[in-house]
């Protein structure tokens, strides 16, 4: 087979020169790219568990254990209101947004530093790295939510059709997650001192997110300041969308729907910023 | 006649030299304390030079090639070989000038990037399939002759971390192959594996260009590069020494380049990193009876004599010498090091020599490098990289005591016996 001198116009044109679109993310490749994404997302999930004994038997067990050391600590011995459902249950549908939350904002904040080789020696989008290692969490959201659905039905809590709001505020959480957690994947590239000060971050944000205790126990004076941090509506969303017990967190929502976006925004600026030098600092 | 595959124009990159050097606390805090002061420095708008912290990895590099070509990029270690090769594979950005691609690239750039050791040699395959570019039908559609390629069969649902390293590398090197790109880059990556498979492999990438591919073509190997390349061209300190032309020019002009390499090289840049106020200022090979060598001898006595000048008003003390020996990809062979020699003797203050001597120099006939290393109380205080870059010639070992292929890089004197009456 030979190949004859074929039209440019028809081939895949790359142009190699100093980045000047700096805010830009390049949509048309990230495209092209997106089997890359979804291998990597595949690849993370299958290396999750390698050589466990339980395997992926740990995506159903660690949220219960959660959930039954909040039931033991804040329901039982601190007594916390838990809007009307039994206390685990409560805390079960607030771990629910929180965990995918939590586990994509760590593993795509360390995502980079753990591919050294790939970004040393090979092209492609960057960002499919961190955004593969958040997306690897959907399958631990999945599992969950199918048990929290079969705990409402131990519980006759009955299904309404709240439910379909989880979609949207899941994307929110994962716009919240990917935002911060890109950005911590890039500034990881150039000091590492951001691995250690990522768990600090994680761990402060959920004492201040109702997870095992309800947002109504803040003042209504402090609740503009409180709702500041987007993950009050996301988590108050998910108990209106499980239960319907409390209120359509309206106020707390928009929030979470333009700081999750600003979030985004900003960390989109900051990796792509930081992007041009990754092969050269890591 | 149309436009070029590849046409890049005044290529060029400029690093940081990042301080790696001084005490355990500085050289990890060396990038953010220095980022800070830069910052600093750029907010009280204070002159901030550069130039002093930069240097140049490639500059101005202009070249085209075309459908067909097999263009081979010569040069010593540190040339800026590597920095063309990842600038044309989008690794890493320009600081200037630019280039333009048509067609899929796709890169041998190290084998085994993208290969996880947990994962299976089958899951192995789509992964690092999809990383140089491969979509999963592709994959799906060229499997069996990946695996067929490679000759892993059996192996393919083992995790890669009980493979053979061997055998890692041939699975990699074959999904590589497949990639079917209009442009290839390949760098020093045909050194693996054993000869046949070597030879498949030169055979698959001159398929590449007989089927209209262009094919960018790093190697120190000479006799690979005039065996597959259409023309060459050679970079010397980041910068473009003979211009894309004919193979055998190319090569004669980077031996003859090298053949001066028994001069001390002292060129500044990342050859040279001189920190303090002791210097190399001379450096000679010598046989036995004293006569300077142009060439090395595996097996024949030799002596490395290193001068040095220093700024000091005392006699020398703890310092240490080293010739660091190498191939010529750059991994350490030997260091000989004058450490437990004289580590503890002073050196006389304005000037010196130093001189070490090889009984039977042990290396293979084959090409070789080697650089040198001053270091006082741990610190390297200056360092010329590929001071001699040349040949060991075959000669003072009996042909029996080498192993008939010229494996491996070192000669071990040993001796065999038969014991009969056990």
């Amino acid at each position: 087979m030979t190949m004859t001198i074929t039209d440019r116009k028809q081939m895949h044109r790359t142009v190699i020169e100093p980045a000047n679109n700096w805010l830009g993310i390049n949509l048309k490749e990230l495209w092209e790219y997106r089997e890359l994404f979804w291998i990597l997302a595949l690849r993370e999930i299958q290396l999750r568990y390698r050589q466990t004994i339980l395997g992926v038997t740990w995506v159903v067990i660690q949220p219960l254990i959660t959930t039954v050391l909040f039931t033991l600590i804040f329901g039982q011995l601190l007594n916390a209101p838990s809007e009307n459902v039994s206390y685990s249950l409560f805390a079960f549908a607030g771990l629910l947004p929180w965990n995918i939350f939590s586990q994509s904002l760590q593993r795509a904040g360390v995502s980079l530093t753990r591919e050294i080789r790939l970004i040393t020696k090979i092209f492609f989008p960057r960002i499919i790295i961190p955004m593969a290692s958040a997306a690897s969490t959907l399958i631990d959201f999945l599992v969950s939510l199918v048990i929290m659905i079969i705990l409402l039905y131990f519980f006759n809590i009955p299904i309404s059709t709240h439910i379909f709001a989880i979609p949207i505020l899941l994307c929110i959480n994962l716009m919240l997650s990917i935002g911060v957690g890109i950005a911590f994947a890039a500034l990881n590239v150039y000091y590492r001192d951001f691995t250690y000060v990522l768990p600090f971050v994680i761990q402060v944000w959920m004492y201040a997110s109702p997870l095992a205790y309800s947002s109504k126990l803040i003042p209504p004076t402090w609740s503009w300041i409180y709702d500041l941090n987007p993950m009050v509506g996301v988590i108050d969303g998910f108990r209106w969308a499980l239960f319907g017990t409390i209120d359509f967190p309206v106020h707390s929502l928009l929030y979470s729907l333009a700081i999750g976006t600003l979030v985004l925004l900003v960390g989109l600026v900051i990796f792509r910023r930081l992007e041009r030098s990754f092969a050269d600092v890591i | 006649m149309a436009e070029p595959i590849i046409s890049a124009e005044n290529l060029s990159k400029r690093y940081r030299i990042h301080q790696t050097t001084g005490p355990g606390w500085h050289r990890n805090q060396r990038v953010l304390v220095e980022d800070i002061t830069r910052i600093a420095n750029q907010l009280r708008r204070r002159d901030y030079s550069e130039k002093r912290v930069t240097f140049w990895a490639l500059k101005d590099v202009s070249f085209d090639a075309r459908e067909g070509d097999v263009v081979g990029i010569i040069g010593r270690n540190g040339a800026g070989k590597s920095t063309l090769l990842k600038l044309l594979g989008r690794v890493t950005e320009p600081t200037s000038g630019r280039a333009i691609i048509y067609g899929r690239v796709g890169a041998l750039l190290e084998v085994g990037t993208g290969f996880h050791s947990e994962l299976t040699g089958r899951e192995n395959v789509f992964v690092s399939g999809a990383i140089i570019g491969m979509s999963r039908a592709e994959i799906k559609s060229k499997f069996d002759e990946i695996v067929a390629f490679s000759g892993v069969e059996k192996f393919l649902d083992t995790p890669v971390k009980r493979f053979s390293s061997g055998m890692e590398v041939r699975l990699a090197f074959s999904v590589a192959v497949h990639l079917n790109p209009q442009v290839l880059l390949v760098d020093e990556v045909l050194s693996v594996g054993d000869a046949s498979f070597q030879q498949k492999s030169l055979q698959k990438i001159k398929d590449v260009s007989e089927n209209g591919g262009t094919i960018i073509f790093i190697s120190h190997n000479m006799t690979t590069v005039s065996s597959i390349c259409t023309q060459a061209l050679v970079l010397e300190h980041g910068k473009v020494a003979f211009p894309l032309g004919r193979v055998s020019e190319a090569i004669s002009y980077y031996l003859s380049d090298v053949e001066q390499g028994q001069k001390i090289r002292m060129e500044e840049g990342r050859q040279r990193m001189t920190s303090g106020n002791i210097k190399i200022s001379g450096f000679n090979i010598q046989g036995s009876d004293g006569v300077i060598l142009e060439t090395l001898t595996s097996g024949l006595p030799v002596t490395f004599q290193i001068e040095y000048q220093a700024e000091h008003s005392k006699p020398i003390k703890d310092i240490c010498f080293s010739i660091l020996i190498k191939t010529f990809k750059g991994d350490v062979i030997a260091n000989l090091n004058s450490q437990a020699a004289l580590g503890s003797h002073k050196l006389p203050r304005d000037h010196g020599q130093v001189t070490c001597t090889v009984g039977k120099f042990p290396i293979m006939p084959g090409n070789i490098s080697i650089s040198l290393l001053i270091e006082q109380m741990g610190q390297v205080v200056d360092k010329i990289d590929d001071v001699f870059i040349g040949n060991v010639d075959a000669g003072g070992h009996s042909e029996n005591e080498m192993s008939r292929e010229h494996e491996g890089w070192v000669l071990i004197e040993h001796g065999w016996s038969v014991n009969s009456d056990g």
